[in-house]
């Protein structure tokens, strides 16, 4: 059993709970929060139960409808052209507020603040403040506390912001419904929240004990000298990220973070720097397509576009990477396409009989190729496989599995929806039999929590086989 | 008392050049910088030892971190003519301009040597050629400067010399003050200068622990010891509220106009400046044109980076700007750290500073910032102190939008400040005063401001004494007094007249070095009554000079045959002189020829030139030191050789 | 895309497995390079470290573009470049404990265990194919000899494969990991030119710091076509960094440049079998391909100080001649934070990253010049140096005169080999006259 089943036993039943979700439950591809136009929300202090069973103070933003503290606050998906209000009353022992960079907002009530108008400590409701802006823009923003930041960015007074487009001019690529800037450069089939922030646990420390000590006294910490030993994806470090959304047991954490697709899908991960430190977030399986950055689409032009060689129609300034560096305070739409095109060999492998073509390209010959031109490949309709890699086996024989280490993600077979032997206990959480992809940052620093690998900053993309409900 | 300076910027009159490369209309941009160090008091009252550049024209000053902004036209030639005042050598590169001497940069390595590579052990000192300590001289030179925002930093060491604070801005325009680049043409700039101070580090260098061996206990490197920076600066200031009389905002353009912000990271982490409010379009990278401009509100800038952003304001306001890598604190005390504010006026020619409300003191510097634009090209400064009744002049000013006003003797709570803009055909363009009274109040008491601790002064060197003095009574005389034991005894200098705020004092002899040293101003009424008194606030170091140096002639001057020149040298104090021997020679050294012996308490000699064949430009001096026993203590050559004509 | 691999006939294969009758339930170690029947393998005759079907190595290969290569993966030692400082007192610069890969290929299967045990090098074996390749790389886990209480696997992981399998991408939670004493062959059709690197993926937290790092890059198919760049400039390329359609990335001088860094604590508490400090995991030895500066200067393999083996054989010079183009291949697999290396007097142009070139085909609107180029782990750009400046044209005022420049860490604490100065991440640009 490798480390990470070994370390994860502990919530195993949950995760079980998740996977047999996962093939039921229509709720997995979507970004979870609030939407509408007015919102309440009060700055207050709560706890959460991080994966090595520690308690840490963290202060966050709660919708006033639950009055239930989170991180990250909430995340609100709102309208293009919709006039946004949101009241915020703070119980901390110091001024709170809020900012929406990108935006242009007026501020009404509580006291000037350094950046805006922020709502006096120890308040209770009795100066709220009213933050009201239009947006004017589609796409992915952030905000953040714009006051005392240093400390209450890091006790996890943050969340997002996302905008719909008014119009979905998607008549060029009917096969979408959805998009993130309007057209079809930013189509997706399914959506992702992959915000990414981290914590100094000693600091939530010392904010507890100066609030036991003095609860109406602002915490004096020294901010400087932070020195981050956990990190986290939507307010969850791993493994709690593969939880289901609203876990019981996650009370002030409700977002998960576990992006899924089927081969041949569009993918949008709408990644935001909400902490202080940079993340180099490196997504296996494919490259992506950086599509826009702060809410603005990459083009040289309106509408301009190219055909990425992964995911296909982009604007034209987007960038192909692995690995994103997602910096603070900014936000990075990507879109990321799996396919398996160009394995080398059948990713369904070669036991069973499944056929691969596609009516709209011949292939009399089934080399794979379009009898008319050669250099178009064909892709099954229906499994999206890459027709020419089509009834290839596997070109390398497997080691006997006495010799192997399993991970508890691998179905026991090397193709997409096959299964195999395993030995006892190993495997067992590939309930659809795909390929898990992890997702993470890069710092490998970052995949602990509080000096226990694996956890911190990591989830996984699965590709789940054709037929596979995603939403 | 605080050294640091408010951000000062040399302006270089050139012609307009559109050519990156050398043009025939290229100009000289020519500096004289001094590299010293500089005690830095920090947001929080914290005194932090820093390496700072002066500008030597701007004397008396001090050196500042960043040093001063230097500006330039694309096409012309920058010579930077640097003064090495350090602990160790140093130098200047400007990374994305082409070093010009000798076609490239020749590295200098640790085993002194210079040149390509020759074994496998060596490792480069400094990237170029460098300006020695004690007082050595090296010229920089940049041919045909291509447009842009540039770092101007230390070569050499950058482990340490980075940290210490030896950085400036560098813009290069195509049109001066409107034509950042080809395509980008702007009304205002604003140069937002990110570094940061880890103070132990600094320490560790200032005092010379740094490199110590591991196992001593003491600082290695900051690699060993873990940098941890503690100040987080924007053009050398970290924020400070207004009510702790703080952080200046900085005059950001017009409604309406084109607003260049020039970023520059200097420090050693990644920064993420956030403007709040209006997206920016970035324009160019390390001054180079970006192939297309992109729309964000945050700039992700590592360290040595410099981005143009230019955004078009559309209301009038005050817009933050501030690091979102939240380095918002001082020490450990927040707020603080990298957070400034962008102000945005209705129109060009606007007064941001002094705008109302100000306390202002006589005698101090204060920065008079103003929107430019609408086309002026000078600004003519005005100030009252009768609410607008009445105007006194202050000065005449480029197409600057900041001046540094030395506060006048005064006792107003009615003051105001304005502003008149001329175009170039002198046609008025804007004038705004102060939206509301600042008060002036006298100073009541004597200040003084250089040496103020931390400075290394030489036996024999002269340096400027500078004070600031009370303006609330009538002043008799002054008088300045020094002291090498920290106060114990005080030595007396030079009593000086009532108006005389410096004085140049030729720093006294001392046989070991005096790191105790204080320096005092007393100030007396016409009645000798004393009225006030300062001390420096903390010791600086008067040290002995090992040995002779020869200032005159030095290099470079023409002599005739039969003329008197008075021959000028500054005496060894480490130990006592018998007499001093004196030659010339004529054909750069080789042979030398005998002028005679001088007493061991003179420090000058007035020689006859000596007749010569034709224009002889090979000519040296030399002044050698004896011990009245006759032993050979030290020597000294001119630096370069003089020309003697017949 | 460019598209060269003709559909390959899964028949052969077939034959191979049944006839050459190669497979076994009890393979231990097992250097996986098929061959049609009665194929054979010759020696790396050419040295590149593995075998190619196209150098004449293999004979009947399964493939015309055949590609094997065997590597270990153990534990061995690495001494920093901190040896005027001389912290251990032996002369040499620390010693650390590393775990590592080591290049086998070659070596019969029955010799392979003793001889990669102990034999970690750092960085790894460095892998360089080319587009339309397939690429058989034997991973054997030889164990770590000087840790006998660990047992761990090690895997491969590509890093940037494009479309990965889960069985060959190398992480552990969701595929297999080889244990000791035995081997596993990962198959990779290599489709795509770019700068790629790979590093094992076990536990990577601990396995990565330990130095299981290595530079991998992919050579474009349209390597050996002559292009002239900038067209009428005179100057021809037949090797490029991507298929750029118009010689663009084309270069004289490929140098692939890998930044890293060690934890000394967390290397010198595994050796002393410690708990292993993660949450305080602070670099203090930044490198470039495995070495502070100055030992990127050294051109010789240099021996570690443990048991004289070579273990660190790649060096970070750099060198052209006026006129000519440099490709640099620069990735991070630094494992705690960014990393902003600039180069001092020469413009940086930026044609490519995450194994992509920048822009269309036949377009250069997208590179960028800068002076400065920022990494976090697992990030890789391409750069172009040309010694002709930015316009590429010789005899102009944007030449790089012949000299010696610097490209280093613009974090200035990373120029130190931990407690000693003037070291770090580092290393030197020679350029010569025009011969």
């Amino acid at each position: 059993m490798n480390a990470f089943a070994r370390y994860i036993r502990g919530r195993v039943t949950v995760l079980a709970a998740l996977l047999l979700l996962v093939s039921a439950s229509g709720a997995w591809a979507q970004i979870d929060g609030l939407t509408g136009t007015f919102f309440n929300f009060t700055a207050k202090s709560g706890h959460i139960i991080t994966p090595d069973a520690a308690s840490m103070m963290i202060w966050g933003y709660a919708d006033d409808s639950t009055g239930q503290v989170q991180i990250p606050g909430p995340t609100l998906i709102v309208n293009q052209g919709d006039t946004i209000t949101i009241t915020l009353n703070n119980t901390l022992p110091e001024p709170v507020s809020i900012v929406f960079p990108g935006q242009q907002v007026t501020a009404s009530g509580g006291a000037p603040g350094l950046l805006t108008q922020q709502v006096p400590g120890n308040d209770n409701g009795a100066n709220p403040v009213t933050y009201t802006f239009t947006v004017n823009e589609p796409g992915t923003y952030t905000y953040f506390s714009g006051s005392h930041s240093d400390l209450q960015v890091e006790m996890g007074l943050y969340g997002a912001l996302i905008v719909r487009p008014a119009v979905q001019d998607l008549a060029a690529c009917s096969q979408y419904t959805q998009s993130a800037y309007g057209d079809c450069r930013s189509a997706y089939d399914y959506e992702f929240l992959i915000l990414q922030s981290e914590m100094d646990m000693d600091i939530h420390q010392q904010v507890e004990l100066s609030m036991i000590a003095h609860p109406t006294l602002p915490p004096a910490i020294d901010t400087a000298a932070y020195h981050p030993t956990i990190w986290f994806l939507n307010g969850r470090p791993g493994p709690d990220v593969l939880a289901e959304a609203g876990a019981a047991w996650l009370p002030a954490q409700p977002y998960n973070c576990l992006p899924r697709g089927n081969p041949g899908k569009r993918v949008l991960a709408r990644m935001i720097g909400a902490g202080r430190d940079s993340h180099p977030f490196h997504t296996h399986g494919n490259n992506f397509d950086l599509i826009a950055r702060d809410g603005r689409l990459l083009e040289s032009a309106p509408g301009a576009s190219k055909a990425a060689t992964e995911v296909g129609v982009v604007p034209d300034l987007a960038v192909s990477d692995y690995t994103q560096t997602t910096s603070p305070g900014a936000t990075f739409d990507t879109i990321y396409t799996w396919t398996g095109q160009d394995l080398g060999f059948d990713i369904y492998g070669t036991a069973d009989a499944h056929t691969c073509s596609d009516p709209a390209c011949p292939d009399a010959n089934n080399d794979g190729f379009n009898d008319g031109d050669p250099t178009i490949a064909c892709w099954d309709a229906d499994t999206y496989e890459y027709c020419p890699d089509h009834g290839k086996p596997l070109p390398v024989v497997l080691p006997d599995i006495k010799d192997l280490a399993f991970g508890m993600f691998y179905s026991g077979s090397a193709f997409l929806g096959g299964t195999g032997v395993l030995p006892p206990g190993e495997g067992g959480f590939n309930l659809n039999n795909g390929y898990f992809h992890i997702w993470h940052s890069h710092n490998e620093r970052e995949l602990t929590n509080n000096d226990i690998f694996p956890g911190g900053m990591m989830t996984f993309f699965i590709v789940e086989p054709p037929g596979i409900e995603i939403q | 008392m605080t050294n640091w300076k408010k951000f000062s910027t040399i302006a270089a009159t050139t012609l307009l050049a559109f050519l990156f490369a050398v043009s025939a209309y290229a100009a000289d941009v020519t500096l004289n910088l001094v590299a010293e160090q500089v005690n830095v008091t920090m947001a929080d009252g914290a005194v932090v030892p820093m390496w700072g550049l002066r500008d030597a024209a701007s004397t008396p000053g001090t050196a500042t971190v960043p040093g001063p902004t230097i500006s330039a036209v694309a096409g012309d030639n920058l010579i930077i003519n640097l003064t090495n005042n350090l602990s160790e050598p140093t130098s200047l590169v400007i990374n994305g301009q082409k070093a010009s001497e000798s076609g490239a940069m020749v590295p200098t390595w640790t085993n002194n040597s210079t040149g390509n590579r020759t074994n496998l052990n060596q490792r480069v000192r400094s990237f170029t050629h460098e300006a020695s300590t004690g007082g050595g001289i090296a010229t920089y030179r940049w041919d045909g400067l291509k447009p842009g925002t540039y770092l101007l930093e230390s070569g050499s060491h950058q482990a340490v010399q980075i940290p210490m604070g030896l950085y400036a801005a560098v813009k290069v325009d195509v049109a001066p003050g409107a034509q950042a680049y080809p395509e980008i043409a702007y009304n205002n700039d604003v140069v937002l200068l990110f570094s940061e101070v880890d103070p132990v580090l600094n320490a560790a260098v200032a005092s010379g622990e740094y490199g110590s061996s591991p196992g001593s206990g003491l600082y290695t490197t900051s690699m060993g010891m873990g940098y941890l920076p503690r100040y987080f600066l924007i053009n050398g200031q970290s924020f400070r509220r207004f009510s702790e009389g703080g952080t200046v905002p900085l005059p950001a353009g017009f409604v309406n106009g084109t607003t260049l912000v020039r970023f520059l990271n200097a420090g050693s982490r990644t920064r993420n400046p956030v403007l709040q409010g209006p997206y920016m379009t970035l324009v160019a990278e390390d001054g180079n044109p970006l192939p297309y401009p992109l729309q964000q509100y945050s700039v992700y800038l590592p360290a040595a980076k410099t981005m143009d952003v230019v955004f078009q304001p559309t209301a009038e306001g005050r817009l933050p700007l501030y690091d979102r890598s939240l380095g918002l604190t001082n020490g450990t005390t927040s707020p603080g750290g990298m957070l400034t504010y962008l102000d945005v006026g209705a129109s060009g020619g606007q007064v941001i500073a002094p705008n109302g409300g100000e306390m202002l003191v006589s005698g101090d510097t204060f920065t008079v910032q103003w929107n430019g634009g609408l086309g002026a090209v000078r600004y003519n400064l005005w100030y009252s102190l009768d609410n607008g009744t009445t105007w006194n002049w202050v000065a005449a000013v480029g197409a600057v939008t900041s001046y540094d006003w030395t506060v006048p003797a005064a006792n107003s709570t009615t003051s105001l400040f304005r502003v008149v803009g001329f175009d170039a055909g002198d046609v008025k363009v804007s004038i705004d005063k102060s939206n509301a009274p600042f008060t002036i109040a006298p100073r009541t008491s004597a200040l003084l401001v250089t040496p103020n601790g931390g400075e290394e002064l030489t036996s024999g060197d002269v340096y400027t004494v500078q004070w600031k003095s009370p303006t609330n009574a009538t002043i008799g005389y002054q008088n300045l007094w020094y002291s090498l034991d920290n106060g114990a005894t005080w030595n007396w200098i030079h009593s000086v007249g009532p108006n005389k705020r410096s004085f140049d004092w030729t720093v006294p002899a001392v046989a070991a070095s005096a790191p105790t040293s204080l320096l005092r101003v007393d100030v007396f009424n016409p009645g000798g009554t004393q009225i006030s008194s300062d001390v420096s606030d903390g010791n600086f170091t008067i040290l002995p000079r090992a040995n002779v140096l020869l200032t005159a002639p030095n290099g470079g001057e023409t002599l005739t045959s039969g003329n008197n020149f008075s021959v000028q040298w500054k005496a060894p104090t480490t130990n006592p002189v018998g007499y001093y021997g004196l030659w010339y020679s004529l054909d750069n050294g080789t042979a030398w020829n005998w002028i005679g012996t001088v007493g061991g308490l003179q420090t000058s000699y007035n020689w006859t030139v000596p007749a010569v064949g034709g224009v002889t430009p090979t000519s040296l001096f030399r002044v050698r030191t004896y011990s009245s026993g006759g032993a050979i203590l030290s020597t000294d050559i001119s630096d370069g050789s003089f020309t003697i004509q017949p | 895309m460019i598209r060269l691999i003709k559909p390959f006939r899964i028949l052969p294969l077939l034959v191979l497995l049944i006839l050459s009758g190669a497979y076994s339930a009890e393979a231990k170690v097992y250097f996986q390079c098929p061959t049609l029947p009665g194929g054979s393998l010759n020696a790396d005759s050419n040295g590149d470290g593995m075998l190619r079907a196209d150098d004449g190595e293999i004979n009947l290969p399964v493939s015309e573009h055949e590609v094997c290569m065997h590597l270990s993966s153990g534990d061995g030692f690495v001494n920093m470049a901190d040896k005027v400082l001389d912290p251990d007192g032996d002369g040499n610069g620390h010693l650390q404990y590393t775990f590592g890969f080591s290049n086998l290929t070659g070596v019969p299967d029955s010799l392979a265990m003793e001889t990669g045990m102990v034999a970690a090098n750092f960085p790894a074996p460095t892998i360089r194919v080319r587009e339309g390749d397939e690429f058989y790389l034997t991973l054997t886990n030889v164990g770590m000899m000087l840790r006998p209480d660990l047992f761990d696997p090690h895997t491969v992981h590509f890093h940037g494969f494009p479309n990965a399998s889960a069985i060959f991408d190398g992480v552990p939670d969701d595929s297999i990991a080889i244990n000791m004493g035995s081997s596993f062959t990962y198959y990779y059709k290599i489709m795509d030119a770019g700068t790629y690197m790979y590093h094992c993926h076990v536990e990577a937290a601990e396995h990565m710091q330990m130095g299981m790092l290595g530079n991998l890059y992919v050579d474009p198919a349209q390597d050996g076509t002559d292009y002239e760049y900038p067209v009428g400039s005179g100057r021809h390329f037949t090797q490029f960094a991507y298929d750029d359609g118009d010689g663009s990335t084309g270069y004289n001088h490929l140098y692939p440049l890998q930044i890293s860094s060690f934890d000394p604590n967390f290397h010198d508490m595994h050796i002393s079998v410690q708990p292993l400090p993660f949450a305080f995991m602070t670099d203090q030895y930044p490198m470039i391909n495995g070495r502070g500066y100055p030992d990127t200067m050294n051109p010789a393999e240099l021996a570690n100080s443990f048991d004289g083996k070579t273990s660190q054989k790649v060096n970070s010079i750099i060198t052209a001649a006026q006129g000519e183009r440099i490709l640099l291949r620069v990735s991070s697999l630094v494992t705690t934070n960014f990393n902003t290396l600039t180069v001092q007097g020469i413009p940086m142009l930026v044609v490519g990253n995450g194994a992509r070139k920048l822009g269309p085909l036949n377009d250069t609107s997208q590179y960028y010049l800068t002076n400065s180029i920022s990494l976090g782990g697992g990030e890789a750009m391409d750069i172009i140096l040309d010694t002709n400046g930015p316009d590429g044209i010789a005899g102009n005022a944007d030449d790089i005169a012949p000299g010696t420049y610097f490209l280093y860490a613009t974090n200035a604490d990373h120029l130190a080999n931990n407690n000693e100065d003037y070291g770090g991440m580092m290393t030197e640009i020679q350029i010569s006259a025009a011969p």
